[in-house]
Formats: structure tokens, sequence, C-alpha cells
């Protein structure tokens, strides 16, 4: 039998317990946010070289053509904000489905999830930073439809608060980011993923009201659309657009990005460890 | 012939069996369909806060009859795994050639196509409060089949692009249905846009069977919808040939070059 | 009778950016015989998988000519493509999501079967190469061997009479290989004609009557498979092993092969790996040898003839692993 004592390395027996714990925690603070970092950086690299990772920055002006030609055909220049926020919501959530989706399957396909479970860090970091990295092409989509809207149809769109409009691109983004761990973990682990992955798009602009207000749903979806990020951001962002964004709403509003994005966060990490845990059991570390 | 025909016939086999590993009738159901409804829905619904019933209807046509044209364009990414599972040269130095191949790798996507949008053009009018002028509407549908087969000439004519440059199907897939979604007539009328544009998009698909349909729904006179019946035909069999021109191109010019197994 | 294939000064260029020409077939001659089992020979890149697929038709020469049971593989490609079956190594050619047997209904069309027949030779061939009890098992949950034994029974479909056959046993573990060679050997006992393009020696030792040595594009040498050590000059040599731990230092191998080196009938000693070689001048100086070795209890000894291996990196030349 050996005392506790004796088990222990020197250097840690002389750092009182309080003050080791705190540094130990810093330490895989700074540790844990350069892994997250580093895998941003690879997915950088990785989607520069993979032409399918601009398909976002492809459909946007297209998308923005549709949505703006029939705005205009209808002869409501009140709703030019709308159709050119939507392709842009529209591009942070098909980055977050449609890449998000792939990053974790692919690695799964390609024989790289197998080291990556044997890799002594949480593989959840590493998804978090590669989905970030993905997510954020999606950004480019706002600014694609707007140069489509000035450039195509003369309508230069002025955002009256320009301070709450950035506020609530950084909300979404970060929304984006969590919803799209959830995405990636659930889309992981189901078995139809492909169905998933086709059919997550259009029923969510639909309850997010991406590009008309949730009065023109039936009044038995609205609640739904609440705890969709998107209903709350597309609102938001308009408002800030028309300059009608203030105090407790928009508060309200941010809070709920903000607090969706975070559960889905959550989420999205019990399901990727969970991932790794029935792939350990079960034996399908190996394959798709 | 005979040959070409079994040919065809296997790869729609083919094509099926590969669509059955992905979804079941009830994945697709819930999942596929619903998306696809949801589509429809989403421009429809964008209409009715817009303007009028008479706008929601002419979205709503437009893109039920879209998805035709959408689901047929998917043969472009069954086309394409053809060179990412590395059987395209065994294709190429087939006896029977590989041309009859792509005619039927993507039937199946014709045939969903055909049921979703048949599916969308009985339930959502009515459910989005604009019902569709029965029994006229009925006679709409022969030229939505129309515009299933002559988009997936089209799809097949892209397939040709998607197979040259690695990893680019889904891009070419998205740009291909995309183009004719924004200036195809299904959401503004073609007389929106300016007139050099126009005479482009009188040579994708879908357009002028889409004229067609909204014709019949209108009470056009024959002449005009016929016109343009003939028109779409037309377009279709630009397409297919080509489609039949750049394959053979692509085989010939990669056993020239040697590219022809090129991972994808 | 005109010879199953026959390669005359075949080249084959590659253009690659900016201009510079990769030389893949640098005036290739060859000539295959009806019935052959024939090896072709040579590192990565050195041009085997560019000559099967300029013989199968799916690559075009850039000059030289070259024919298939008397018919140009540029000018006569249907009739060679009817001829020949291609067997690709690797996981990739099939179709993944069909069943193996599904696999063969859709080649058995596409090279003009009619559907009784293509059902008749699909279950003949599954049974043949041993998948006849996952015949109806997606290909996609098939291992590497078994992907490899589809891809022949994919060739076969047609009964082509000559078969190109390229890397067909990369990566299989020994027991699947040794059960295709003997599936190769059967087949070539129904008349058909082989061109087997290997970088495995062995494989090409057991199965071959003729192999061919090419590098950098370049034929090397052809000959009789059981006459290649003659390439290298029909030296006599005894192989010898022994057992290094001995206590008494003059009785190592390495005293002894200063010893050896001493003898009148010995022209030279090396090293081979774990064993060492001994070259005489004649037989009678080998057999002398081998009493030599013998009396002073090496564990092995005996009478040699360069293997296909060393004429192969003696031809070549050992490269490491630069290609």
């Amino acid at each position: 039998m050996t005392s506790s004592n004796e088990r222990r390395p020197l250097a840690a027996r002389r750092v009182p317990l309080a003050r080791r714990a705190s540094v130990m925690w810093r330490v895989s603070l700074v540790w844990r946010v350069s892994l997250v970092w580093r895998a941003f950086r690879l997915q950088t690299v990785l989607s520069r070289r993979s032409p399918s990772h601009a398909l976002i920055l492809l459909v946007a002006p297209m998308q923005t053509t549709s949505l703006l030609a029939l705005t205009l055909h209808a002869h409501r220049p009140d709703a030019v904000a709308s159709a050119v926020i939507a392709p842009g919501l529209i591009g942070l959530w098909v980055s977050s489905l449609d890449y998000a989706g792939r990053v974790v399957p692919e690695d799964q396909w390609a024989g790289r999830f197998t080291p990556m479970v044997a890799a002594p860090v949480p593989l959840a970091l590493v998804v978090v930073g590669r989905v970030a990295a993905v997510v954020l092409v999606g950004v480019l989509a706002f600014a694609e439809s707007w140069l489509v809207a000035a450039l195509g149809f003369g309508r230069v769109l002025t955002v009256r608060s320009p301070g709450v409009f950035v506020l609530a691109i950084a909300a979404t983004c970060l929304a984006s980011v969590g919803t799209a761990m959830l995405l990636a973990g659930v889309i992981s682990l189901s078995r139809a993923r492909d169905v998933l992955q086709n059919s997550l798009s259009y029923p969510f602009y639909m309850l997010g009201g991406v590009v008309f207000p949730l009065t023109v749903l039936p009044s038995w979806v609205r609640p739904l659309s609440h705890l969709v990020f998107l209903s709350w951001s597309a609102r938001l962002l308009r408002d800030a657009v028309h300059g009608t964004a203030h105090g407790g709403p928009l508060a309200l509003a941010l809070a709920a990005i903000l607090a969706l994005g975070a559960a889905a966060l959550a989420g999205g990490m019990w399901l990727t460890r969970r991932l790794v845990d029935a792939a350990r059991r079960d034996g399908t570390v190996g394959y798709a | 012939m005979i040959h070409a025909i079994r040919v065809i016939g296997q790869a729609t086999v083919l094509g099926f069996a590969e669509m059955g590993r992905v979804y079941t009738w009830r994945t697709w159901t819930f999942g596929w369909l619903l998306r696809l409804l949801c589509q429809v829905s989403f421009y429809a619904l964008l209409g009715s806060y817009l303007g009028d019933p008479g706008l929601t209807r002419f979205v709503l046509v437009g893109n039920i009859v879209v998805l035709a044209c959408m689901e047929s364009t998917i043969v472009v990414i069954s086309l394409a795994g053809e060179r990412a599972q590395g059987t395209l040269p065994l294709l190429a130095v087939a006896p029977a050639g590989h041309l009859p191949v792509y005619l039927g790798r993507g039937v199946q996507w014709m045939t969903t196509g055909l049921v979703s949008s048949m599916v969308a053009w009985a339930v959502l009018p009515p459910l989005l409060g604009v019902p569709l002028p029965w029994p006229r509407a009925a006679y709409a549908i022969p030229v939505i089949v129309l515009v299933l087969v002559s988009s997936y000439g089209y799809g097949c004519a892209l397939a040709g692009v998607a197979l040259r440059t690695r990893g680019v199907e889904w891009l070419v897939l998205n740009f291909a249905y995309g183009i004719i979604m924004a200036f195809g007539g299904t959401n503004v009328p073609l007389s929106v846009w300016p007139a050099p544009l126009r005479a482009v998009v009188e040579y994708l698909p879908l357009v002028h069977g889409l004229q067609a349909v909204r014709g019949i729904l209108d009470g056009a006179p024959a002449g005009h919808v016929l016109a343009q019946v003939g028109a779409e035909a037309l377009v279709g069999a630009g397409w297919y040939l080509v489609a039949w021109l750049s394959m053979e191109r692509l085989v010939s010019v990669g056993r020239r070059t040697g590219t022809l197994d090129h991972a994808g | 009778m005109e010879a199953a294939v026959a390669a005359s000064a075949l080249r084959r260029t590659y253009e690659r950016r900016r201009k510079d020409t990769v030389v893949a077939l640098d005036d290739l001659t060859l000539t295959i015989d009806r019935n052959e089992i024939h090896g072709l020979l040579g590192p990565n890149g050195a041009g085997k998988t560019t000559l099967v697929k300029i013989l199968s038709t799916v690559l075009l020469p850039t000059s030289g000519t070259a024919r298939v049971l008397g018919h140009d593989v540029v000018a006569e490609t249907g009739a060679v493509r009817s001829l020949v079956g291609l067997v690709l190594g690797g996981d990739r050619g099939l179709y993944d999501r069909l069943t193996a047997r599904r696999n063969l209904l859709f080649w058995g069309a596409l090279y003009k079967l009619d559907a009784r027949t293509v059902r008749l030779r699909a279950d003949a061939l599954l049974e043949r190469v041993g998948l006849a009890d996952r015949a109806d098992d997606p290909v996609e949950r098939f291992s590497r061997g078994m992907r490899q034994r589809l891809h022949l029974a994919r060739g076969l479909l047609h009964e082509p009479r000559v078969l190109f056959l390229d890397e067909p046993t990369s990566g299989l573990d020994p027991v699947a290989a040794t059960a295709f060679r003997r599936l190769v050997l059967d087949l070539r006992d129904e008349g058909r004609t082989f061109l087997l393009a290997t970088h495995d020696m062995d494989e090409a030792t057991a199965l071959c009557d003729r192999v061919s040595l090419i590098d950098r594009g370049r034929l090397l040498l052809t000959d009789d498979t059981a006459n290649m050590g003659r390439i290298l000059g029909d030296r006599e040599c005894v192989d010898f092993t022994h057992d290094d731990t001995a206590p008494e230092p003059t009785a190592r191998a390495g005293s002894l092969a200063e010893a050896l080196a001493l003898l009148p009938e010995v022209t030279d000693v090396e090293r081979l790996g774990d064993r060492w070689r001994v070259h005489t001048t004649d037989r009678a100086g080998s057999r002398r040898v081998l009493a030599w070795l013998i009396e002073r209890d090496v564990l092995t000894a005996r009478h040699a003839r360069p293997t296909l291996e060393e004429v192969y990196l003696r031809t070549v030349g050992d490269r490491g692993l630069r290609v």
C-alpha cells in the first residue's frame, strides 16, 4: 500500500490546493480556447480548397433576386428590407445545416474519426471550432445580398440603427454556431442523415419568418416559431434597418437569440459526447 | 436499340436502389416531400403577404411547377457519382456505350418529381386559399410531365460540366435550378426582366412549359398553349443534344488526355 | 495465329501544367501469346497502368500501335471491347449501394448480354468467386478482398478471351490472395490470356508464364519466369543461414564468411538480410561449398538461383521509397 501523498508528483505537493485548482482551470481554459482556434483554422483551410463550401455564396444572390423581384413587382417598397435580410439569414442557416452536418460524417467516412476519438481532446471542442469557421462563411451572404439589391435593383438599403444591426448579426452568428453544433450532433446520430440535411431547410425558413412577419403563419404555429432563433433574429434585423428597435423588446430579442443559441450549443455538446460514447460502445467508430 | 433500352432499364434500377439506401417511403414523405411543400408555401405565403390572391396563385403555380424541374435536375448529382465511384472508365469501354446509362441514372428523380409536384398541385392551392380551376387544372399535368422530361435533359447537359471539374456538382445543381427559379417566370412575370436577359431565359427548360400551364389555368387560346408546349419540347430536345455531345466529348477527350478516371 | 496482345513502339505522354510533358510509356514493344499469363512488373509510376489502359481502350496511345487478338485498339475499339475484360484493383469502380448481384446485372446489360444469360452467369460467377452467400448484400459492406473478387466477376461476365488485371491482389490478406491466384490459373486453363500488372514478386513467380520488367515507361526485359535467374548471368550460388549466438567467435557467420572468401571456388560472399549468399565458380564448386558449410554446423544451406525479386531489384535498382 502506498499513501496518496507518495503518489503525487513533487511539484504538486508544494502548491496549496485552492491555488492549484485555479491554475489548472486557467491552463485548461487557455488550452481549450487554443484547441477551438486551431480547429477553426483547420476548417478555414479545408473550406478554401473545397468549392462546395462556397455553395451559399452562389445561392444567396439568386435568392435575393427572387425575393426582391417579387417584392418590387408587388409594389411593396416597405418590404425591401425583409427581402435583403432573408438571404443572409438563410445563408447562416444553410451553412449551419449543410456544412456543420457534414463535418463529423465526413470525418467518419474518410476514416479520420477513429484517430480523432483516440486523441486526448474532447471531440466537441474540435467540432465547435470547425463549425464556427463554416458558419461564418454564411455571414458573407448578408453582404452579397446587400450588393445585389444595390447593384442589380438600384435599392441601397440603409440601416437606421447600425449599432443594433451589428449586435443582432453578432448574436445571430453565435446562435448559428450553437444551432450548428446541435444539428451536427443530430445529423451524425441519425440513421437518415441525408434526409435530415435535405429537409431541415424551408420548414425552418417558414417557422423563422425570415422573409415575412409571423402573423402570416397560422396562429397555432406561432408558439413554435418562438423556439427558432431565426424568428427573433429576422425581426430584430428588420427593426434595426427601420430604426424601430429600442429598449425592452431589443433586450428581450437579443437575450432570446443568445439563450436559444446557448441551449442548442449545450445540446450539441451533449450529443457529440454521446456520439463518441456510442461509437466506442457499439463499435461504430470506424464507419459512417 | 434493344440493348440501349435494357441499359436504361438497369440504370433506372440502379438509381432507385441508390435512392432506397437514402430514403424509406416514410422519410421521403415526412422529410423530403414536406420540405418541398414548405418551399412552395414559403414563396406563396410571401406572395400573400405582399399582394392579392392573384399574386399568391401566380407564385404558387410557378413554384409547384419548379418542383418538377428541380427534382429532374438532381440527375447532376447521380451522374457526378460515376466519377467519384471510379466507374466512368469502365462505362466508357462497355460495348453498349455509356450514353444510355445517363438516361436511366436519374429516372428516380423524375419519378419523385412527378409525385411531389402532383401532391403539391392537388393539396396546396386549397390549403393556401387560392384553389385551382378544376378540371382545367388537370390539363396542365401533361405539361408538367413535359417540364420534368426537358429539365432532365438540362440536368444531363450540366452533368457534363460537373463531371469535368471535381467537387462542383452541388454548385452546378444549385446554379442550374437557381437561375430558373430566379429568372424563369416562377415568382414574377418574364416581362419584369430586361430584354437581353429575357432572350437568354427563353432557352431554359420550364420557362415555356410554365407559360403553357398558366395559359391553361387562365383559359388562354389553344394556339398559345400549344405554341408554348412546342417551344418547351424544342428546348428540352436541344438540351438532350447538348448532353449527348458533351458526354461524348468528355469520354473522347478523357481517352486522349488520360483524365477519365480522376477521382471525384 | 495472331498473338493475344501485340504492342509495337507504344508511346504515351501526358501534358502537365506549364507545358512539361511526362512520358508514361516510351517506345514499348511487347507480345503476349494466347493462353499465357504475362506479368507486368515495375515500380509505382513505371507505366503499368498506362499500358493496361491503352490495351483496354480506356486511353489512346500518343503513337505506336497495339492489337488485341488481331484488332487494333484505336481503330477497332468495338471489337476489342467485347474481347477484353478489365479488372482494376482497389476499392473503386463498383456501385457501393447496390448488391453484388445487382452490380453484375447492370454490367451485363452494358455488355449486351440478354437478361437470362446475365442472370445465369452472375449466379455462376458469384459462386465461382466465393460470393454466392453474400450476393444480395450491398457492396458497401464488403471487405477489400470481396470487392476484388467482385471486380473479377464483373470482368468475366462477357467471357472475355483476354483479361487485363491491374494490381488485383493489392491489399488482400494472404489467404484471399492465394484463392484469387488459384482462380486465375483455373481461368487460364479455360483458354484465357492474362496480362497481370503487379509489383508483388511472389504473385508474379507463382502465376506468370512470362514476365516483363518495365521502368519509366521502358521495357527493360521480357523472359520466362523460370529463366529469370539467367538474366543475372546464370551465376551459381549457395545460400546459408547461421545461428549467430554461438559462444566461440570463430564459429560466427562473419568469421565463416571471411573463411569462405578464401576458398578457391568462391568468387564473392554477400549478406542478404538474415541470410548469406556465396557466389561460386561452377556447380562442382557449389557442392564443395555446401559440404564445407554443413561441416561447420550452419542452420540451413542450399543451392540457390537468383529469384525474380533479385532480378527486379538489380534491374530496376533499389530506389528505396523514391518513385
